[in-house]
């Protein structure tokens, strides 16, 4: 079968579901319109309550009558004229329309009988057998869970059910040991129609840095945002301590562990310093007394912060904008942290002393991922390295033995490829 | 102007509820980047709800005030989950359209729940509260509540924002969503509470005004109350609470100050409406996504007609034939059946309606521009024309001059907004509506209390009966929508739509921005000012109430109802929103009942009712393809490629080498230039020479400059010192577009081009401006391999067609230097060698000079003869690329400087 009639027989299988739903729908609508009709006879003219059956009344039949030209366009749509095969169904789908034909009449002879009576007669029958041959076909229909149910949990908190499992399965003593406490495996994200990661699999255990470099554009920023959920992703996984987390949210994976750095807008401008720790823990919702116990830790690592506690973000330099945004995971304590743009525009001392910071924080628990322009800088502070360019990883290797051959990362920069010194 | 204590005192209180609309339209607008347009009606649905509960069913007062406030907030919480949230890649257009409707749909609602309790006197006041005087003005006990309670709303507010978590999470959301998400605070939880209590503060200040409106209650909570929030907003620059409800204080004086001056009420709109203009252009809102053009207008896109067909005449002319059966439809059918007086004069105002909806497709659908103002231009151009015949006493003379007048208010009305960003047009043109309603239309000059429009004459012929203006009507309707669609199947329409899509691609290849904007605010004026003249000629009277704001948001309204893509679309639009309530004879409730149809249609189906009709369409031309020997598989166009293009590259072949040329000769001087940003100096003094026929390269690390560097070449920035001059001239300051049509071209890093063109489309708009059109478009896109892509939507293809169809397009306008931003961003890795075998054939087949920016150092080596390394805004090395690579500055430049080396450096340095 073409992918043309294949995709029309697809688009029929919707309708047909969809127009499933609307004759139902019409079960409920058509009777409402008549109650609804009956009461506002019912009730005093000019009445504010007149007024809302009024219009209750109004709405519902504008709607049924809508509704009823759609199913019985769509089931003429479906079945056309004549129908390719005559069977249970086809025979249904000709009574909706020839319902519809029916009861219109029966509307415009409103005044003429007793030709309206027996139409309307012979459109109850019409509707009377309809229902009955579409209820037995549902009946017959094999079960399918409605969407419905999942939909609106997932509406109302799109993460409980995935969070639920993974605490259930810890209690349960079932969790996954000894495994990267962060994981993408074969990822693959587009941004609009452009393919940006292709199979990236990189991984974080426990106690580890780990740093992410490359090129511009070259896909690290769009990494660690799929990883922390704020780009979808269109195949693979993510896991998290060997927990498949794709279909969590950032909030849900914050839930897990997880913190991330946003590069170039890592703290939260108009709030306070002392603010920005706070909102940072925010999902914690620690008791004031464990807040301020937690900043104090901080302020002993970061003298500054005590001194500016209360100055806007903003008004930080770049250095310190990075640094408050790395003692969060001092407040926050997660499990592994990432971060994006490291160390770009920094000077070297700030960049010095940023690298005490997070082997202090790897020390504490944390392991972390970051990203990193500059090969030096990425050997120097990560244990492993990956090397991400044109959306897929050229490069996975122990940042000890790569610093040792410098001849590999001029080769991948300047040259073209990691591995090939050869240019086309 | 008399501002004695007693007005002071009511400007002051006046301006409370202004003030607290404000705060809830600067509440929404930090958490969702949105303004919402029914914040006011909102708030009047909960006060009918308790002046309903009160009067009607005896409720005790402050209990039924409870409900209404959290009636309020629920609606505002449910509006932003079904409507923001499903808003995103959408452009802002539909969510101003939406808000709109749902505020008309509020306010009809509220008129049906109130009851009794309609207005001023009827309405229950709070009781608890004194009334007390000054001076000439006293103070009712609901005003006191506002006076007492306004504030302590707001101090709320703001500690509720200072002090707790909540408002810790508001704040952060508003300054850095993606960061409060991670966090742990989802950014759509955080806005749904926000626009709860938005919306609750905006019923409490309708509950408490309520009791002092006069009749026309509803009227005065609508878009006038809007307008008023809206600029106190503005001037609160969106951002603090407490300024916007102190700027809402102030607005309220300065309306009581004019009002006292004796002048009619309709100055204060006037001079609103230039404060607002004012503001939003000198100080405009600080935020991502303030501009128009965010979010994809694919949405609003309905399907094209499937290639195949074009073969068929039907499908080819589809759209004319259902137009000819139409027409044909409104001069047979419909006048012998249908046509009494009621109705004709009925279908004139539809028709009229329809022509001004269509300026709104021109002006909205296809420039972009969201303007809420074009039935206010219809007004003027009705005075214009009604005054141009009265005058001459020649008919043709009136719509003509309304044609001439509609577009120039328009272009002025547009001009100043051209320089600022999609909410703030709709913002300016709404108060301008207001403003031409209460104060431009009742002078005397204008419209004053009415004036008698004369029937139209031709000659001796007079149209002197409403079913034979019905027959003018259709036939300058007709006139209208052929003229509008010849228009935009043309190149203009297309370049207009490329200028929507992406500015910068289509200045890129020479679309010149100013201009086309301002023939699009003439066109869409003069459209305006026609309907605005057909509209008055039919009636025995117009007067100002003829053209209220309401209709200015209700042509919006139609034309994205019926659907802004076709020009049909905004005629059934007329004919749903307009025609329908009117020829059925439908009474407020129902109306009411239809306009939350149409928002449920819009909110559903972005494309407007046409999309119901397309595949009515398609169904037709399979049929009748099939008769025809058409087999529907071979219909749809292919959008993955069997083999991509790059790859099945052949090359140009050889081309004429142009005999004036002489190689080696340098064309492009660029001269030291330099760029600070802030504080940072990106570029530092580069200069550079690119020489006839040469492929240079320039790479280097993040934050080399090289962008920017390569931005000042291309035209899109201007160099604080230096020059750039190309063949002797110097273009440093000038456009892209002028420097397009000389001959320098370039292309971007995301090829997004022009998504809802097609590929043939976006190659014939290069074409039309090409220096040198020897080849037709057909050929052009067999060279380039593209033939079985021509007519698949630019946004449908995969990424490296994309960047063919881009480097195509540039190709076409036959320039002489090409400018390449990271040609190899998002191709894959095996097309790369492809690649750099198009862009050699640029050279060598082409005669083409090369400049390209890029990190792939195999695609670069393979194409480029010079290499140029930046880094830290400066230039580091010149040369072959193995000399280049080689340079030790050039490789710590790319690999960096680990700490330790800085450290050792620093202590070698010191010991020396």
């Amino acid at each position: 079968m073409s992918t043309v009639a294949s995709e029309k027989t697809e688009l029929k299988r919707d309708i047909t579901r969809w127009n499933r739903r609307l004759g139902w729908a019409l079960i409920v609508f058509f009777p409402l319109s008549y109650a609804t009709a009956w009461w506002s006879e019912q009730t005093v003219d000019g009445t504010v309550l007149n007024s809302w059956v009024s219009f209750f009344n109004v709405l519902i039949q504008v709607v049924a009558t809508l509704v009823l030209l759609t199913h019985a366009g769509y089931s003429f749509y479906v079945f056309g004229f004549p129908a390719p095969r005559w069977n249970l169904r086809a025979i249904n789908g000709y009574a909706a329309y020839f319902v519809l034909l029916i009861y219109l009449m029966s509307q415009a002879s409103t005044d003429i009988e007793p030709q309206h009576t027996v139409l309307v007669w012979i459109s109850f029958t019409l509707i009377g057998i309809h229902v009955l041959i579409a209820g037995y076909l549902a009946y017959k229909r094999p079960r399918r869970e409605t969407l419905l149910k999942e939909d609106f949990r997932a509406l109302i908190s799109p993460d409980a059910q995935t969070l639920e499992e993974i605490a259930q399965s810890r209690a349960a003593g079932t969790a996954p040991t000894d495994v990267p406490v962060l994981e993408a495996k074969s990822l693959n994200v587009d941004l609009g129609s452009v393919r940006v990661l292709f199979d990236v699999d990189l991984h974080v255990m426990p106690g580890e840095i780990v740093a992410l470099m490359g090129n511009n554009g070259a896909g690290k920023t769009t990494t660690l945002r799929t990883l922390a959920g704020l780009t979808p992703t269109t195949g693979g996984s993510v896991l998290l301590d060997g927990f498949r987390v794709t279909n969590l949210t950032p909030a849900g994976r914050a839930e897990l562990g997880l913190s991330l750095i946003i590069g170039g807008r890592a703290v939260f401008g108009p709030l306070s310093v002392r603010e920005n720790l706070e909102m940072f823990a925010y999902r914690l919702g620690l008791s004031s007394a464990e807040l301020e116990s937690r900043i104090d830790k901080t302020k002993e690592i970061f003298p500054w912060i005590a001194d500016r506690s209360a100055q806007n973000a903003a008004t930080l330099s770049g250095g310190e904008q990075q640094m408050l945004a790395i003692a969060q995971a001092l407040v926050v304590r997660p499990k592994i942290l990432l971060i994006d743009e490291f160390s770009l525009g920094l000077s070297p001392k700030v960049v010095g002393e940023l690298i005490d910071v997070v082997r202090t924080i790897c020390e504490n628990g944390t392991a972390v991922l970051l990203v990193e322009q500059s090969a030096a800088v990425a050997c120097e502070v990560a244990d492993r390295v990956y090397a991400l360019e044109r959306g897929s990883i050229v490069l996975a290797e122990d940042a000890t033995i790569l610093a040792a051959d410098p001849q590999r990362l001029t080769n991948l920069y300047l040259q073209g490829s990691a591995t090939q010194g050869s240019s086309v | 102007m008399g501002l004695n204590q007693a007005a002071l005192v009511q400007g002051l209180i006046l301006g409370i509820p202004y003030g607290l609309l404000a705060v809830g339209l600067v509440l929404v607008f930090k958490v969702s980047k949105f303004i919402n347009f029914a914040q006011g009606a909102i708030g009047a649905f909960g006060g009918a709800i308790v002046g309903s509960l009160t009067v009607t069913y005896g409720v005790p007062y402050w209990a039924a005030f409870a409900v209404g406030v959290v009636v309020a907030a629920g609606i505002a919480a449910a509006s932003e989950a079904a409507i923001i949230r499903r808003l995103s890649g959408q452009p802002l257009l539909m969510g101003v359209v939406i808000t709109l409707l749902l505020s008309q749909l509020l306010l009809g609602m509220s008129f049906v729940v109130v009851g009794d309790a309609t207005f001023g006197a009827a309405y229950p006041t709070p009781s608890p509260f004194p009334s007390f005087e000054v001076g000439t003005f006293v103070i009712v006990p609901s005003y006191t509540a506002l006076l007492i309670l306004g504030p302590i709303v707001v101090i709320a507010l703001a500690l509720v924002l200072r002090r707790t978590r909540y408002g810790l999470a508001v704040r952060a959301t508003a300054s850095n969503p993606d960061a409060a998400w991670v966090a742990g605070a989802p950014p759509f939880q955080i806005a749904g509470r926000s626009w709860a209590i938005a919306g609750g503060i905006s019923a409490f200040s309708a509950i408490l005004l309520w009791p002092t409106q006069g009749v026309d209650a509803l009227g005065t909570l609508g878009p006038a109350l809007l307008l008023r929030g809206l600029v106190a907003a503005s001037i609160a620059r969106f951002e603090s609470i407490t300024a916007a409800f102190f700027a809402g204080i102030g607005v309220g004086v300065v309306e009581v100050a004019l009002r006292g001056s004796g002048t009619t009420t309709g100055i204060a709109d006037l001079v609103l409406a230039a404060i607002a203009l004012i503001v939003l252009i000198a100080r405009p809102p600080k935020a991502s996504r303030v501009s128009e053009n965010d979010g994809n207008w694919t949405k609003l896109s309905l399907r094209r007609l499937p290639v195949r067909y074009e073969q068929l005449w039907l499908g080819r002319n589809f759209g004319s034939v259902m137009g000819v059966v139409s027409l044909i439809f409104m001069i047979t059918v419909i006048p012998l059946f249908f046509l009494t007086a009621t109705i004709a004069s009925t279908l004139t105002y539809v028709f009229a309606l329809a022509i001004v909806a269509l300026s709104v497709l021109i002006i909205t659908g296809r420039a972009g521009q969201l303007s809420l103002g074009q039935f206010a231009i219809a007004g003027i151009g009705a005075t214009v024309s009604v005054k141009i015949v009265d005058l001459s006493g020649v008919f043709v003379l009136g719509p003509i001059a309304a044609m001439v007048i509609g577009g120039l208010v328009c272009l002025l009305l547009g001009v100043p907004a051209l320089r600022t960003k999609g909410l703030v047009l709709a913002v300016t043109t709404l108060a301008f509506a207001l403003a031409t309603r209460s104060w431009i239309l009742p002078q005397e000059w204008a419209l004053g209390s009415g004036l008698k429009p004369a029937r139209p004459a031709f000659g001796a012929f007079e149209i002197d009966s409403s079913v034979r203006y019905y027959f003018f009507a259709l036939a300058i309707l007709t006139a209208a929508a052929v003229f509008t669609s010849w228009l935009v199947k043309r190149n203009w329409g297309r370049e207009l739509v490329a200028l929507r899509d992406n500015e910068g691609a289509a200045r890129a290849l020479g679309v010149q921005v100013v201009r086309r904007r301002v023939e699009a605010f003439l066109v869409a004026g003069a459209l305006a000012g026609l309907g605005g003249s057909l509209l008055a000629h039919s009636r025995p009277l117009i007067t100002p109430t003829d053209f209220s704001a309401n209709t200015s948001i209700d042509v919006v309204v139609i034309a994205a109802v019926g659907g802004i893509s076709l020009v049909s679309g905004p005629i059934i639009g007329a004919v749903l929103v307009a025609g329908v309530p009117l020829l059925a004879g439908l009474d407020a409730t129902a109306t009411t009942g239809l306009l939350l149809l149409y928002l449920v249609l819009v909110l559903f189906r972005p494309s407007g009712f046409l999309s119901f009709l397309v595949p009515l369409r398609d169904w037709w031309l399979e049929e009748w393809g099939r008769t025809r020997g058409i087999d529907p598989a071979t219909v749809k166009p292919r959008t993955t490629p069997q083999k991509s293009p790059l790859l099945a590259f052949m090359g140009f072949g050889r081309r004429e080498e142009a005999a004036t040329r002489s190689a080696d000769e340098s064309i492009l001087e660029v001269s030291a230039v330099s760029k600070s940003y802030g504080g940072i100096r990106a570029v530092q003094g580069v200069s550079l020479t690119v020489r006839e026929g040469s492929a240079t390269a320039i790479i280097g690390p993040n934050g080399a400059g090289k962008t920017t560097f390569f931005e000042m070449i291309s035209g899109f920035v201007t160099p604080d010192e230096g020059s750039v001059t190309f063949h002797g001239r110097n273009i440093t300051s000038r456009s892209p577009e002028f420097r397009a049509r000389r001959g320098i071209v370039r292309s971007f890093q995301n090829a997004l081009l022009f998504p809802t063109l097609t590929v043939y489309q976006a190659v014939e708009l290069s074409h039309g401006r090409g220096r040198s059109a020897e080849l037709t478009v057909p050929e052009l896109l067999e060279l380039a391999g593209l033939s079985e892509f021509a007519d698949t939507l630019i946004s449908d293809l995969p990424t490296g067609v994309r960047r063919v169809t881009e480097l195509t397009c540039d190709i076409t306008l036959t320039p002489e230097l090409i400018l390449l931003d990271e040609p190899s961003a998002g191709i894959a890795h095996s097309e790369i060698p492809a690649l750099a075998k198009w862009i050699r054939a640029l050279r060598e087949d082409l005669h083409m000079t090369v400049l390209v920016v890029d990190h792939d150092m195999n695609l670069l080596r393979s194409v480029c003869d010079e290499f140029v390394a930046m880094d830290l805004g400066q230039v580091i090395a010149r040369g072959t690329a193995d000399e280049v690579a080689a340079n030790p500055k050039v490789i710590e430049a790319f690999l960096g400087t680990s700490v330790a080396a800085v450290e050792r450096s620093a202590v070698a340095t010191v010991a020396e």
